[in-house]
């Protein structure tokens, strides 16, 4: 199975495989990531520092 | 079609037949060798040549951060040939840190797969008289700002994961932004800084060698590389998550398509099952 056998190649590699959710779950999420990274880079006062 | 491609960690057969026209372009931001790259090339890529029987191009287009990457995918053709690769901070965290970013994260993307997540292991110099993340705290509190930890940058996950645990524990260290987690770990073995959120691939052995002391890790579950380190929710600091994670992106307007309902279905139970599990952080 694919999915095993890439759940233990990126073990080996330290990282944690995902089954990825469904694309609204998905959307969802990465607008969540954005808020939540979002809010926590202006707490710490380095928003537009780039 | 573009949906059940990726989904090559629980492999579907909802493959068009007619797509694609012609060769896709996964693009990385990121130059070649790390784990990203390795993923793409010796997964990804035999993976899907050998469902759709022609090559899939993995590009390492670098420079400017990640920028120049996702802003070219960005501006591409939303017809499915041009895919983006991307760490979490790609589109998460430069919407926020750049003044001026060329690209929308939110609008001028589509996402198509999270693959993997990548957590970090809160590593300290083991000339610290500390022994767990409790322990930690409460030696940093009596200490404010006499501690350093490294980082990979500012604004990297291994500085905001530690700018996360101060909001939770309240304590206050003084931050040194390193080039990269080699040399953030060396001055941490070397007792220039006292800790680290290290990278899972390049830790273990700097464990096993009794250079660095492992006390926690940054994910929700704990990583296989380092299986006795408790997480972070484990060690008092419920539902704490600062992870790094890396996602397939298509230009915004490209047509998805539908996997399998079968597939979906079983997707969307599995993925409610497993979140319904976490408890909500009550840190934040």
């Amino acid at each position: 199975m694919a999915s095993q056998e890439f759940a233990q190649k990126v073990a080996q590699m330290g990282l944690i495989p995902i089954d990825s959710p469904p694309p609204d779950a998905l959307q969802r999420f990465l607008e969540a990531e954005i808020a939540r990274w979002g809010k926590l880079v202006q707490d710490v006062g380095i928003a537009g520092t780039e | 079609m573009l949906i059940g491609m990726f989904a090559i960690v629980a492999p579907s057969n909802a493959l068009a037949q007619d797509y694609p026209s012609r060769a896709i372009t996964l693009v990385l931001p990121l130059g070649a060798g790390g784990a990203m790259d390795i993923i793409a090339r010796s997964l990804f890529e035999p993976g899907l040549r050998a469902r759709l029987g022609k090559p899939v191009i993995i590009e390492n287009r670098t420079g400017g951060g990640t920028v120049i990457a996702a802003t070219s995918v960005a501006k591409s053709p939303p017809d499915g040939t041009t895919l983006l690769f991307a760490p979490a901070g790609t589109l998460t965290t430069n919407a926020t840190l750049y003044r001026k970013l060329p690209y929308d994260p939110a609008k001028d993307f589509v996402p198509i797969a999270l693959t993997t997540k990548l957590g970090f292991v809160l590593s300290i110099n083991p000339s610290l008289p500390v022994h767990s993340v409790a322990e930690l705290v409460a030696y940093a509190k009596e200490r404010p700002g006499q501690l350093a930890y490294g980082s990979t940058g500012i604004g990297a996950t291994p500085h905001l994961a530690v700018e996360m645990l101060e909001r939770a524990g309240h304590f206050a260290m003084t931050h040194v932004p390193y080039r990269g987690m080699p040399q953030a770990l060396s001055d941490v073995v070397a007792g220039h800084v006292q800790m680290v959120f290290a990278d899972p691939a390049v830790a273990p052995p700097l464990i096993n060698d009794g250079k660095i002391r492992p006390l926690a890790v940054s994910s929700l579950t704990r990583i296989s590389a380092v299986p006795d380190v408790p997480t972070l929710d484990e060690a008092g600091f419920p539902g704490f998550e600062a992870v790094s994670w890396h996602m397939i992106v298509a230009p915004a307007g490209t047509p998805l398509g539908r996997s399998s309902s079968c597939s979906t279905a079983n997707s969307k139970a599995s993925w409610r099952a497993r979140n319904s599990r976490r408890r909500s952080p009550r840190w934040a």
